[in-house]
This record gives C-alpha cells, sequence and structure tokens, in this order.
C-alpha cells in the first residue's frame, strides 16, 4: 500500500471532485450507464472542441469547459487566480481519457507493467519529461502524449488532482512538505508501479 | 588581585541588570546568574564557585544543607568562610599565583594569551597559517579577570596539548553535568548550593588549606617527565578535584591601560601573554570527580573509569538516561551531585511534570587539540520511583534503542539516496542524527511523562504506538527534507525514490517494527494513531 493518496480515498480528493466526475461520465459513458446512474448525456461537442484545443488557453474558450466550469462549487472556482486556466487545462486533458482504469493513482497508471514487453507504460525518459515541464503549455502537451500511451485509461480523480496542484506549485503555491509535492508523489507512485521491470532491467 | 575579594566577575540581577561585584554577590537573592562573554566561561564559573563553596562550607547532613538552601548565607557570613582560603587565591603578587605554577617559569618564552582559549589556533597553526575556520587574533589583550577565567577554563577542561602539555584531570573537553532548579530565575544561590555536597553523602577527611594536596600551586608542580611521577586519587585530599592543575602556566601582566578583547573594559592592568611549560601535574587512574559522568567497563571491574566527555551530534536526549541514572550493568555512573540530588535532596522538591529540576550539560567537543564545539543541553531531571526503577529504566532504554534503530534506517537510506556507493561515502552525516534527535525530543520526553503515569512500569500500547508513530514520522520527514526536496526529474530520482520506500518499507513492515507491535500489545488498540 502507497503511503501517498491510497490513504485519503475515497474521500474526495479536492473540491469539486464529485462535479467534474459528473461531468467527465456525461462525456464518457454509454447512455445506458449514464442512465443508471442517473446523468444526462453531454452534446458531443463539448468532448470534440475540447480535443481538438492545443493549449489550456484553447480549453478555456470551449463550451465543454463552460458547462464544467458552472458546475463547479464556488469552493474551487473562486479557489485561487490561476483556477479557471487550470481547471480549462484539466478539461482538455480529461476529454482524452476514455476510461477509468483500476490504477491506484494517475501515476501508477503511466509506471503499470505492459505485459507484453515487460516494461512499464510509459518509459522513464517519457515520465521525466513531464516532470521536468516547466510552462502550463508544455505540460499540457505532454501530458496529452501519456493519456495516448496508457491508451487513455488512468485514474481520473487522481490526475485531475495532479493537474490542478500543479498549477498551485507551478504558481509559487509550494506545499512545505516535501512528500506532498506533486512531482515526489508522481514519482513515489510511477516508481512502486514500474519498479519490478526497472530492477530487471538495470541490473 | 584576589579571586576571593576583588570585584571580578560580572553578575546578572533579577531586574537583568548586570554588576561586576565581588564573589560574596552569589549569597545575594536577587543574583540570578553570572554574566560573562563566553559560555565556556560561564560552566568555569559555575564550577568555580561550587567547588569553592564545596571546599569552604560544606553542609553537615542534608538538613542542614536544606536550610541553607532556603536562607542563604549572609554575605558577610560568606566573606568570613572565604577568608579561610583567600591566601590561595591571588592571581599575581609575590606568594602562590592562584592555578599557576609556583615556579616562575623563566626558563619559556612568553606566548600570547589567547594560547589560554581552547578554540584558539595553537603555535604550529600560526606558523603554518592554517588558521581557516578557528581565526587567530581573537584575544590579544585581557584584562586579569578575563584572563584569571580563561585559565581556570583551560586547567579545568584541558585538552591535550603536545608532547607533556596534560589533560585536565577529567582528560581532554568534559562534560559537566550540574543540576538546576525547575525555575529559570531562582537566585544564583540556589543553582549553585544544589551541587554542593553533603560531608554525609560525600565524606572526606576534613582538609587543610594550606596544603598543596588540595590547591596544587600552594606547592611544587610534581614534574611528569619521567615514570612513577603519575599522580592518583589516594595522592591528593578528594576536593582536590575542583582544583587540579594540569598545566603549568605563569600569566605575565603589565601596567597599562588597555582594553579587554573579551569584556571590552577598559582596565589598566592587561595580560598579553604567558610562560607556559609542559610535564605538569598527570593525574591517572580513576577519579570521580562530582561534576562529572563516567563510565566503567562491567566487565572488566579493574579497569579505569572514563569521564564523558563531548561528542559530535552534541548532547541529546540519547544520553539523558545515562546523565541521570546510574546503571551498574552498563557501567554508568552519573555525576555524584546528579546522585546526591536524587538520592538525598529530591525529598525536598516536587517532581510533577513540568516541575521537575532540570540536568544542566555542557562542555567542549575535542578533537584531541582541535575544539570542534561547545555544546549546552538542558533535559527535565526526573527521579524514578524507587520500586519500579529498574523496570522503568529498561523501559526507557527500549524506547531509546528503538529511536537508535529507526535512525539507522533513517541515515542509511539519505546516504542511499544520496550516493551511488554509499556504503563507501566517507564524511561526517553526525547533522542527520543530531536533526532527527532534535525533531523526536518533544516525542521522547511525552514518552516518559506517559510511562511515570504507567502502574506497572511498562509503556500502554497507546504511548508504545504514539512513540513508534513519532519515530516513524520524523524519519519519513527527515529523509524527504534531505533527500526529495530537490526532486529534478533525473537518473537519481529512481534512487531516491527507491530508498525512500525502503524506509517505509522497514517502518511498516520489518521484523523489528513487528516485534515491537507484538511486545507492547499495538494490536489490541481500536483506533488507528496514524
Amino acid at each position: 500500500m502507497t503511503d501517498t493518496e491510497q490513504a485519503v480515498t475515497p474521500k474526495a480528493l479536492f473540491a469539486g471532485e464529485s462535479a467534474l466526475m459528473r461531468w467527465w461520465q456525461a462525456m464518457m459513458l454509454t447512455e445506458q450507464e449514464l442512465a443508471a446512474l442517473n446523468i444526462r448525456p453531454a452534446p458531443t461537442v463539448y468532448r470534440a472542441e475540447l480535443k481538438r484545443a492545443g493549449t489550456p488557453d484553447a480549453a478555456l474558450m470551449t463550451q465543454g469547459f463552460r458547462a464544467l466550469w458552472l458546475a463547479l462549487p464556488v469552493s474551487a472556482r473562486e479557489h485561487k487566480p490561476w483556477s479557471m486556466l487550470a481547471w480549462a487545462a484539466l478539461a482538455g486533458v480529461l476529454s482524452h481519457v476514455k476510461q477509468q482504469d483500476d490504477s491506484r493513482s494517475f501515476a501508477a497508471s503511466l509506471g503499470k507493467i505492459n505485459p507484453d514487453i515487460d516494461k512499464p507504460k510509459v518509459s522513464e525518459l517519457r515520465f521525466q519529461q513531464l516532470q521536468g515541464a516547466r510552462t502550463p503549455e508544455d505540460f499540457y502537451r505532454r501530458l496529452h502524449r501519456l493519456i495516448k500511451q496508457v491508451n487513455g485509461k488512468t485514474h481520473v480523480p487522481s490526475l485531475a488532482r495532479g493537474i490542478l496542484d500543479w498549477f498551485d506549485e507551478h504558481h509559487g503555491q509550494q506545499a512545505l512538505r516535501p512528500d506532498k509535492k506533486i512531482a515526489v508523489r508522481w514519482a513515489m507512485d510511477y516508481y512502486q508501479a514500474a519498479e519490478s521491470a526497472l530492477v530487471k532491467n538495470k541490473d | 588581585m584576589n579571586l576571593l575579594t576583588s570585584h571580578w566577575l560580572s553578575y546578572r540581577f533579577r531586574d537583568g541588570s548586570e554588576q561586576q561585584l565581588p564573589l560574596t554577590a552569589i549569597a545575594n537573592p536577587d543574583v540570578v546568574d553570572f554574566a560573562l562573554p563566553r559560555a565556556d566561561f560561564h560552566g568555569a564559573a559555575y564550577q568555580f564557585a561550587i567547588g569553592l563553596l564545596q571546599t569552604v562550607m560544606a553542609p553537615q547532613d542534608k538538613y542542614d544543607w536544606h536550610e541553607r538552601y532556603l536562607t542563604p548565607p549572609d554575605e558577610s557570613a560568606l566573606a568570613a568562610a572565604f577568608t579561610k582560603v583567600e591566601h590561595a587565591f591571588e592571581l599575581d603578587g609575590d606568594g602562590p599565583h592562584f592555578m599557576q605554577d609556583l615556579d616562575p617559569l623563566d626558563a619559556a618564552s612568553p606566548v600570547p594569551v589567547s594560547g589560554l582559549l581552547i578554540e584558539a589556533p595553537g603555535g604550529n597553526t600560526l606558523k603554518l597559517n592554517t588558521d581557516h575556520f578557528i581565526k587567530r587574533g581573537i584575544a590579544e589583550t585581557l584584562s586579569p579577570e578575563m584572563a584569571a577565567l580563561a585559565l581556570f577554563t583551560l586547567q579545568i577542561n584541558a585538552p591535550a596539548g603536545g608532547q607533556g602539555h596534560r589533560t585536565g584531570l577529567r582528560g581532554g573537553g568534559p562534560l559537566t553535568t550540574l543540576v538546576l532548579p525547575h525555575e529559570e530565575d531562582a537566585s544564583l544561590w540556589q543553582k549553585l548550593w544544589l551541587n554542593v555536597q553533603s560531608r554525609e553523602s560525600w565524606t572526606y577527611k576534613d582538609p587543610d588549606y594550606h596544603s598543596a594536596e588540595l590547591f596544587p600551586w600552594l606547592g611544587k608542580t610534581r614534574i611528569s617527565k619521567n615514570k612513577g611521577s603519575d599522580i592518583y586519587a589516594h595522592d591528593v585530599h578528594p576536593l582536590a578535584m575542583f582544583w587540579a592543575m594540569p598545566r603549568r602556566i605563569r600569566l605575565l601582566f603589565e601596567q597599562q591601560e588597555g582594553i579587554c578583547q573579551l569584556s571590552l573594559k577598559a582596565c589598566s592592568t592587561v595580560c598579553r601573554q604567558y610562560r607556559t611549560s609542559n610535564y605538569g601535574n598527570n593525574y591517572v587512574g580513576t577519579w570521580l570527580h562530582p561534576l562529572t559522568h563516567y563510565r566503567s567497563n562491567p566487565k572488566k571491574p579493574d579497569e579505569d573509569y572514563l569521564s564523558t566527555k563531548g561528542q559530535p551530534g552534541g548532547i541529546q536526549y540519547k544520553q539523558w538516561h545515562s546523565l541521570s541514572f546510574v546503571d551498574a550493568a552498563e557501567g554508568s555512573h552519573p555525576a555524584q551531585v546528579i546522585q546526591d540530588f536524587l538520592l538525598h535532596k529530591s525529598e525536598y522538591f516536587y517532581f510533577d511534570w513540568g516541575e521537575a529540576p532540570r540536568l544542566w550539560a555542557f562542555g567542549f567537543d575535542m578533537d584531541n587539540m582541535k575544539a570542534r564545539g561547545w555544546y549546552n543541553s538542558e533535559f527535565p531531571l526526573i527521579r524514578l520511583n524507587p520500586d519500579l526503577r529498574d523496570e522503568l529504566l529498561n523501559e526507557i532504554k527500549s524506547m531509546q534503542s528503538l529511536a537508535q534503530e529507526v535512525l539507522w534506517h533513517c541515515r542509511t537510506q539519505i546516504k542511499a539516496a544520496w550516493f551511488d556507493k554509499p556504503a563507501d561515502a566517507k564524511g561526517d552525516t553526525s547533522h542527520i542524527d543530531l536533526q532527527f534527535w532534535q525533531r523526536t525530543q518533544n516525542d521522547f520526553f511525552q514518552m516518559v511523562a506517559a510511562l511515570l503515569n504507567a502502574p506497572d512500569g511498562r509503556l500502554t500500547p497507546e504511548a508504545a504506538a504514539r512513540w513508534l508513530w513519532a519515530l516513524s514520522r520524523h524519519a519519513k520527514t527527515l529523509f524527504d527534507d534531505l533527500a526529495l526536496s530537490n526532486l529534478y526529474p533525473d537518473r537519481e530520482m529512481y534512487k531516491k525514490i527507491r530508498a525512500r520506500r525502503q524506509l517505509t518499507g522497514w517502518l511498516a513492515g520489518s521484523k523489528r517494527i513487528r516485534q515491537f507491535s507484538q511486545d507492547y500489545r499495538l494490536d489490541t488498540l481500536t483506533e488507528e494513531l496514524a
């Protein structure tokens, strides 16, 4: 068991999580699944526009983001000056996530071993490039690429929280404790998932 | 200048003011402490005054002692007691000089007075110009007052000083442990008197105040060049332990206006130089200096007892129980004043948590002749219930050893995160230990408090779990602070994360931790503390 994010689930990871999940499910799930959850399907244009948005700024202009933003509780929206851009980036990235999978966290889904090649789905190098992203645009682009590498399957709330925290840290709101920093949390989860393959290939 | 009658030491009053007064000021109830420019001088002044009180006015028994504790003598009574030894406390003049050789040492060429200061660079360092961190020129001119303190400080702490330059009676850089009242603003008298022992608890024959067996500078130095010239405890009076004089020194005074570089006061006599010679009194064998902790080897009872010295990492709570409690099985002998306090004087004091008297430990950390640092720590001085004493001490020791092991794993993994070959990585990592002890100290004493409240001398599962949890929490944050706070995306990242997982893995599931959980029945806890 990891001591990073597992400990806080199944409680909500962040403000606005349940609104976000309903919004994402409305875009991704089948009609039957949505009916069971009592959620109205989202117009297909939401997802189409978001998928075309190449930057967080572009995602900001979409109808899909607007729908999400208005559905969020005040506590999530009035958080910080950069909150809107962070949520827009989040909307853009999530439009590529097709399926919630059983990984413990977003970073763990990247480090998960692909049994065909006995290597992590995302290589150490690519993972480190994500960790090295210094601008929101770069960060956004790299996330897209990684989502594609895991075939659109990851842990949605963990990814969402990671993106929000990344924006906080990017704007100078560093976590006081190192183990709360997003880079450290991601690294712990990624390497824990990837460890068995990495050890074999390194030694 | 006579050290018993001159205005030579400064004192701090209850209202914060400072004044230079004669030694009798220690009986003034408004005086709360010495006010001296250096920590080692401050510690030396305590030892000077305690030694003097023990020498001239030791109480007969504990009742006598307690009466004096509550009601200090008035200053004239104190002055009268001091007259008995006044002849031995002249710093200069015609007769014997305090803590200086009877021989004028005319053959030795004078050296700068800064050499009396323990951290000052030595002659060779000055010649080779290698004083990079400890600088020359810290004290070229001293007032007689500061020179006297520097001299006494050197004689009681003397580190090895080159061939034939003897160490102090307790070895070089010994730790001193004193009892202090709980209240910070207790009078100086009470702070000193707590460390004076009654003639019942420390028996010795009445001292001859004119004998060199008590004050070695009254007689000729026992030159220790040849074999058989060593001084053993049975060669001198027991009180001489306060007045041992390992170094042969003569201060040189000049009648001249000057500014003392330590006290920054103007003075009409200055000391810039002194003469010194080697092969002074050589104290060997077992001594039990009343203010110092000793260790013996329980397997070899005939071996000499060794005084405890300052060590890298400072004085932390990991030494607290050794400094406080006698432990024959481990050969740990706390300072006589500590033992005496817990055994005889403690009945006069409250030991409620938060009101306990304090154990004050201080001393130099010496690497042969090099001073690495000065340490100064205070801990609660606790009395263990005599019926449960052994159980309690055992319990404290096992909590202590758990901390040691957690620290070991923490340090090992921090090194694994830092270095490619951690086993080969040399260098001082004592700052890791230091931080660990400091961060866990509060939790440690809370654990001890919980232990003292336990009915059977065993920790409750709750208290044991709290201690374990505190240790692992601090180990993890220490690791994170030192190894993860700069996590760059590079090939080191995996190494660091792996080291952290090793650490958390050990803390969560190692044999040692499982055993601890079993021993203290942590499984009976219904509530998750973490």
